[in-house]
């Protein structure tokens, strides 16, 4: 019997002929699969692929309607791709390296209605809510919430006048138990008199009278010495407390001037009206403007990190020394058109990737679309990379000018309504992200502007009739924060205005509020009041007393009787000498 | 069950004890290496193409199969650590500059680590199954059919499945 199965033989052809048959059969599928489970994985929402067509050679692919949920809002779109087509590299497959030459995308819209909401499987975009803007209603705040939320400059000076007296107190209290006691100079005083009024009878007990006499004059200027060291840091203390007080009345001054826009509706205390009224839509266009940054680099991290993951669990590939190093993914170009409103425009990228460092590039990006129906001009560059932590570096400039706008919803509160019936936008700005962290600013110029507003309360009325008075507006917008989620802030001469008009419409309601809040602050001023500082004035005329004192008793002297007594030793001398003779 | 009465069979029929041994050794490959890799193919061509035991080879292969996913994390580390290697540079370069270093997936951690894993007990398998084989035939398949629990067997369902295979 042959060791050679030639039946085998014909097996072998016919299972690989067979998988061969498989796979040209079902590798759509397993593509569209793939597709849809990788992409899923690393967004963490429902991502569908309508079809997907591969051809062999050359080797490459025509996707058509991806849908990705918006975890947001999962019965919309993040992003609706009509069609692309990619042209891969074979060999680098083999590698588990996707290299894509070239690749085209057509029919790119945004936020376009799902047939049936998709799932969301983790909410890791986190849904930020602009405070101002969802408040339900514009409300004056109480005067004990602006109390309470607001850092005041008058708590602040209080509780450190407070804590000064406290050190001080506690320090001079302790120097002034150290003082010389009433009685004490009392005795020093009587033992003076005692010595000056003695008559002494031998010169050796008058020495020893002036040398107790000396000792307690040392121990007089011993006590004058520690009285004037308390004396002065009573005075260094005093000057202290009184820089402190100072400062306490300014700060409440300054609290009051601070709190008064704020109690009697001034706009910008308000958390800033143009934020309110615009805010919502500046989200939506710094989302639409920045979404190379803010969406495309994140989900290349975030492919990179599921990538790393499976490197984990399934063993990672190594890279040898190579002339064409290749990363792991790729897109060396790819034409992007994307569906507007009912315009169409490309973007162009090059380098698409998650790996920068091996390519030594950034993944660079551009829109330049003449005039249309919609907009004179667009410009757009910028560039991204990611560093090995996966974190972003990115840059990016825009120039949009007179943008069309019509019927978009500003502001909807209880006691506000607003709606941008016309408008022509234009737009400046630059932005750059370090290590996820965004920054930037721009300018938005509507001009000109229809505003459509209502209000109910006197207040608000007075807002909306302002604001449909304005026929443009420039708005300036800073963005900071986190790459994915950041802040517009906008501030404009609309904030001014608002506040004039609220001054000047200033109820008698609110007048009695401003009452309130002076009556509030002087409140907590005088609770940091230096405590009774008496005691302090008393101390001080106990230690002048005693000064005084003691400055008197240093004065007196023992030389007379001293003298004296030499005088009558001489006399006695020259008495004896002359009777001899 | 159906994995029992296979390996009963196996063991009880014609086939001599290199057959099984060697495609128990080809089942260990081509279960504790990731399925689609070209030597895997390779695997497959040498068993259809010598008379060894099939059965005996798939049987191997879900054995291994299952075995290499609790070893894997092993498997892995000894690939990275051979493709580290500074020693294995100079190879490692070389195959990676060709098509069929490129179309082996040679640098891929688990697939170094498991083929050589596989590969160094592929003949301590080789050697031992035949060596088993041969001591179950010889001494424990009579002793074993005259076993009270075997003749229960043999009146079970899983003795109508063993004997169903052979049909």
């Amino acid at each position: 019997m042959s060791i050679i199965r030639w039946k085998g033989i014909l097996s072998f052809v016919a299972i690989v002929g067979c998988l061969l048959l498989i796979v040209q059969l079902f590798a759509d599928s397993w593509i569209k699969w793939g597709i849809q489970r990788t992409l899923s994985n690393v967004l963490q929402v429902e991502v569908n692929v309508g079809q997907v067509k591969h051809q062999w050679s050359p080797l490459g692919l025509t996707i058509k309607q991806v849908q990705i949920t918006d975890a947001n809002a999962p019965q919309y779109n993040l992003y609706q791709i009509q069609q692309l087509t990619a042209d891969i590299q074979f060999t680098p497959l083999l590698m588990n390296k996707v290299i894509i030459d070239k690749m085209v995308v057509d029919g790119v819209r945004f936020n376009q209605l799902r047939q049936s909401p998709g799932a969301v499987y983790s909410q890791t975009t986190e849904v930020i809510v602009d405070e101002n803007t969802e408040s339900s209603d514009i409300a004056l705040p109480s005067v004990d919430d602006l109390l309470a939320s607001s850092p005041l400059k008058t708590t602040a000076a209080a509780n450190d006048l407070q804590a000064a007296f406290k050190q001080h107190d506690a320090a001079l209290r302790e120097q002034y138990q150290q003082l010389p006691t009433k009685e004490e100079l009392l005795e020093l005083q009587q033992q003076l008199k005692a010595l000056k009024e003695t008559d002494y009878k031998d010169p050796a007990a008058l020495l020893r009278a002036k040398q107790s006499f000396d000792d307690i004059k040392q121990q007089l200027r011993e006590k004058q010495q520690s009285l004037k060291q308390f004396k002065q840091a009573l005075e260094l203390a005093k000057a202290d407390i009184g820089d402190k007080s100072n400062a306490l009345k300014l700060a409440s001054q300054s609290d009051y001037s601070m709190l008064k826009g704020a109690v009697a509706g001034d706009a910008g205390a308000l958390s800033d009206i143009t934020q309110a009224v615009f805010g919502e839509q500046a989200q939506k266009w710094s989302q639409w403007i920045l979404t190379a940054v803010e969406k495309i680099a994140p989900l290349l991290a975030s492919s990179k990190a599921e990538q790393e993951l499976q490197e984990r669990l399934n063993g990672r590939w190594i890279e040898f020394d190579d002339a064409s190093k290749l990363p792991n993914f790729v897109i060396y170009q790819a034409d992007v058109g994307i569906q507007w409103q009912q315009l169409g425009f490309s973007s162009h990228w090059q380098d698409i990737t998650t790996e920068h460092a091996v390519i030594g590039r950034p993944t660079r990006f551009n829109v330049d679309a003449d005039a249309s129906d919609l907009w004179q001009q667009l410009k757009l560059s910028g560039e991204f990379s990611l560093d090995g932590n996966n974190l972003l570096t990115a840059a990016q400039s825009w120039s949009l000018s007179k943008l069309s706008l019509s019927d978009l919803a500003l502001i909807d509160k209880n006691s506000l309504q607003g709606q941008l019936d016309s408008g022509l936008l234009s737009s400046q700005g630059t932005i750059k992200v370090d290590n996820n962290q965004i920054t930037g600013t721009s300018t938005v110029n509507i001009d000109p502007l229809a505003i459509k507003a209502s209000g109910t309360s006197d207040m608000t009325s007075a807002i909306a009739k302002s604001l449909t008075a304005l026929s443009s507006l420039q708005l300036n917008a800073t963005l900071s924060g986190d790459v994915q989620h950041p802040n517009v802030a906008l501030t404009s001469n609309l904030d001014k205005q608002m506040a004039n008009i609220i001054t000047a419409n200033l109820s008698p309601k609110a007048q009695q509020r401003l009452s309130q809040l002076q009556q509030a602050l002087t409140d907590k001023a005088n609770v940091g009041d230096a405590p009774n500082d008496q005691q302090w004035s008393s101390w001080s005329d106990n230690a002048d007393g005693q000064l005084a004192n003691i400055e008197q008793m240093l004065k007196q002297k023992l030389d007379n009787l001293v003298d004296k007594e030499k005088d009558k030793l001489k006399t006695k001398l020259l008495n004896k000498l002359f009777k001899d003779d | 069950m159906q994995l029992l009465a296979k390996l009963f069979k196996v063991l009880n029929s014609e086939a001599s004890p290199w057959q099984i041994a060697f495609a128990i050794m080809c089942g260990l490959i081509i279960g504790l290496t990731p399925l689609w890799r070209i030597h895997n193919l390779l695997i497959l061509l040498i068993v259809l193409s010598f008379r060894m035991n099939l059965s005996g080879f798939i049987l191997s292969w879900v054995v291994f199969s299952g075995v290499a996913y609790v070893f894997d994390p092993l498997m892995i580390h000894i690939g990275e650590a051979i493709l580290t290697a500074e020693t294995f540079t100079t190879l490692g370069t070389a195959l990676y500059a060709s098509s069929l270093g490129q179309m082996s997936q040679f640098n891929h951690t688990l697939t170094m680590g498991s083929l050589i894993v596989s590969l160094t007990l592929a003949p301590i398998v080789l050697l031992l199954s035949r060596y088993l084989v041969i001591g179950y035939r010889q001494k424990i398949m009579k002793w074993v059919e005259k076993l009270k629990i075997v003749q229960l067997f043999k009146a079970s369902r899983l003795h109508r499945i063993y004997t169903q295979l052979g049909d």
